[in-house]
């Protein structure tokens, strides 16, 4: 067995966690999300973050607004719902729990 | 040397060179050809191309320079291989969180109901406080129990996902709502500041005070489930033997058996059937309705009982819609009226100016168990059920010197012919002899027992100032048609001997 597998098994639990965590603390392009978790050791195929990315606006809990870019296309700015903020506070609290009970396991 | 292509990348134009066009044509494809059918893959895949054509911007300087195949696999690797893509796809996720009314007990005074009921709204806290203090004004303080109702029923948001659930989705927040809110926070924490030690101990005493009401209040809930079970048992029982068992001994409404009535009252037996059937939906939903809801406050099983309360309640309609069909067949059959007066006879008054009149029979009111409906009685006679009528007597003013007494049939039919037939099968048995008159206190009908209204009166004309002389509790057996009598026997006052006055009326002599 690959630890590997269970790594990104791992990571792709809680990358959605990580991208409300990133834009709580302010409105990012993609591409400084991405940069951000590989800034953090999260690591992530770029092409992984665009289905996610939709699939959280579309679930209301990420907006987002177009700005123009010297280097290029219009890009999307992304910034955080209320909703979203709501649907993190929870998961805060998952992951505080989560954290919890394996430390208690650990012990 | 190699083919260059001009492609638009994200709406920007690039030169590729075939092996470049090639990689990212397949790259591309294995894309869309997974999310050719997601809901929103369009948007991810046009994402991905201005991505691409962004990357491919600041790798490539000019704008002449041509892409080749290094720049394409440099830019697959940055965004990952289609499969890293797909496969990091989430499954189905659903981010919507369905509201629900919770009590917030965060933000209490007392129970957290109008916090709740705030959150679910949408509305400020402060807001939906002020309403109901109007509203317990103006509904003279039922509101006051319809919190403590609220309180008992409706639970704590304790979890975050309830918390959740309990304000929704957002609400389009305008201008004026946030500022509401935002002058409502800061009285709320300058309150805050004065007094969260207070709030602690008015929370944990409402605390107390809660525990011991939920507790009181399942205690209330399962009685008064047990009195509707109670109930809507002993009403349905009686319905079923009602309509559908003759002589069913043990409940409480057990002398009215409409099994045996309905085919009197009915022309045809097959309608009967579906009479009683309705008649049973009608009567009987509403108690099967109490039983359904006794059951839940006992057992508080989650099954969504809607779909069944529908379906009684549509039975119930569809009883109701066939009651008033069927009833207003039957009324074509009463449509047309028949009256006939029989040839008068004489009575001779006696030697002191008197005539008297005596009637054969038992009293109409009789404890057995007969069904009396209004002036018709069903009665057993030898295993078949009969149609009794009761004989009314009345009285007039004679404008002659004799005693003229008539009497006068009544019935009904669908056509006048039919309504004649009807009329001459009332049998009724009289009798004068001298001064007296013997009537029998009731009368029968010949042939098939059908009723059709049929009315029977004795009519009695004497003149001015003569005397009646009337059988001890003859008004037990007939009906008397004179006020005048009523009246006198209300009075308690009792007696047999009656005088004929000038307005048609008899009065009372002692």
């Amino acid at each position: 067995m690959n630890a590997e597998n269970t790594k990104a098994q791992m990571r792709k639990g809680v990358l959605e966690y990580c991208i409300l965590l990133i834009l709580k603390k302010q409105d990012a392009y993609a591409s400084e999300i991405i940069n951000r978790l590989k800034d953090s050791q999260m690591i992530v195929v770029e092409g992984t973050l665009y289905p996610l990315l939709t699939r959280l606006k579309n679930g209301g809990l990420l907006a987002y607004r177009w700005e123009e870019s010297t280097q290029g296309p219009p890009r999307k700015y992304y910034t955080l719902t209320e909703q979203g903020d709501r649907f993190l506070k929870e998961l805060e609290i998952s992951w505080e729990s989560l954290i919890e009970a394996v430390n208690t396991i650990k012990n | 040397m190699k083919r260059t292509l001009d492609v638009n990348i994200g709406g920007f134009v690039f030169h590729l060179d075939e092996d470049a066009y090639n990689m990212l044509e397949r790259y591309l494809n294995s894309l869309k050809r997974h999310y050719r059918n997601a809901e929103d893959g369009d948007e991810i895949i046009s994402d991905i191309e201005s991505r691409i054509a962004e990357l491919l911007h600041e790798r490539k300087s000019g704008d002449t320079t041509v892409v080749e195949l290094e720049d394409i696999n440099a830019i697959i690797n940055i965004l990952g291989d289609p499969e890293q893509i797909i496969d990091e796809e989430p499954t189905e996720v659903n981010y919507k969180i369905s509201k629900k009314l919770y009590r917030d007990a965060d933000n209490r005074i007392l129970g957290g109901v109008a916090a709740g009921i705030a959150a679910y709204l949408g509305l400020p806290i402060a807001l939906v406080r002020i309403l109901y203090i109007v509203f317990a004004i103006a509904s003279f303080g039922i509101a006051v129990l319809i919190y403590f109702i609220f309180w008992i029923v409706v639970p704590k948001a304790l979890t975050a996902r309830q918390k959740l659930e309990m304000r929704g989705d957002p609400v389009n927040i305008s201008n004026i709502e946030r500022s509401i809110r935002d002058e409502y926070n800061e009285v709320k924490n300058n309150i805050k500041k004065k007094g969260p030690k207070v709030k602690k101990d008015i929370n944990s005493f409402w605390d107390k005070v809660e525990n011991f009401f939920s507790g009181l209040g399942r205690v209330v809930v399962i009685l008064i489930g047990c009195l509707f079970l109670a109930i809507s048992i002993t009403a349905l029982l009686s319905i079923i033997g009602t309509l559908f068992i003759a002589n069913w001994v043990i409940i409480p409404f057990g002398d009215l058996h409409l099994y045996n009535l309905v085919p009197e009252l009915l022309m045809s037996t097959s309608n009967s059937f579906l009479f009683l059937i309705s008649a049973f939906l009608v009567a009987g939903i509403p108690f099967i309705l109490l039983l359904y809801a006794g059951l839940k406050m006992i057992i508080n099983f989650k099954r969504k009982g809607s779909l069944i309360v529908l379906s009684l309640i549509c039975l119930w309609i569809f009883g109701i819609v066939n009651i008033s069909i069927l009833s207003a067949h039957q009324v074509k059959y009463f449509s047309k009226k028949a009256v006939n007066y029989s040839e008068v006879e004489n009575l001779a008054p006696s030697s002191d100016n008197s005539i008297y009149i005596k009637c054969l029979g038992e009293k109409w009111n009789n404890a057995d168990n007969d069904i009396i409906l209004g002036n018709i009685k069903l009665t057993n006679r030898d295993g078949n059920t009969v149609i009794i009528g009761r004989a009314e007597l009345d009285f007039e003013k004679s404008y002659s010197e004799n005693v003229e007494v008539t009497v006068k049939r009544v019935s009904r039919g669908k056509d006048s012919d039919l309504a004649y037939e009807n009329l001459k099968k009332i049998d009724y048995k009289w009798n004068n002899k001298d001064s007296v008159l013997y009537l029998n206190n009731a009368f029968t009908l010949s042939g098939k027992q059908i009723w059709r209204a049929q009315e029977l009166e004795i009519l009695v004309k004497v003149p001015e100032g003569m005397k009646v002389v009337l059988d001890k509790n003859i008004h037990r057996k007939l009906d008397i048609n004179t006020m005048d009598f009523y009246n006198y026997f209300l009075e308690k006052r009792n007696t047999d001997t009656w005088i004929m006055g000038e307005n048609g009326e008899l009065k009372a002599i002692k």
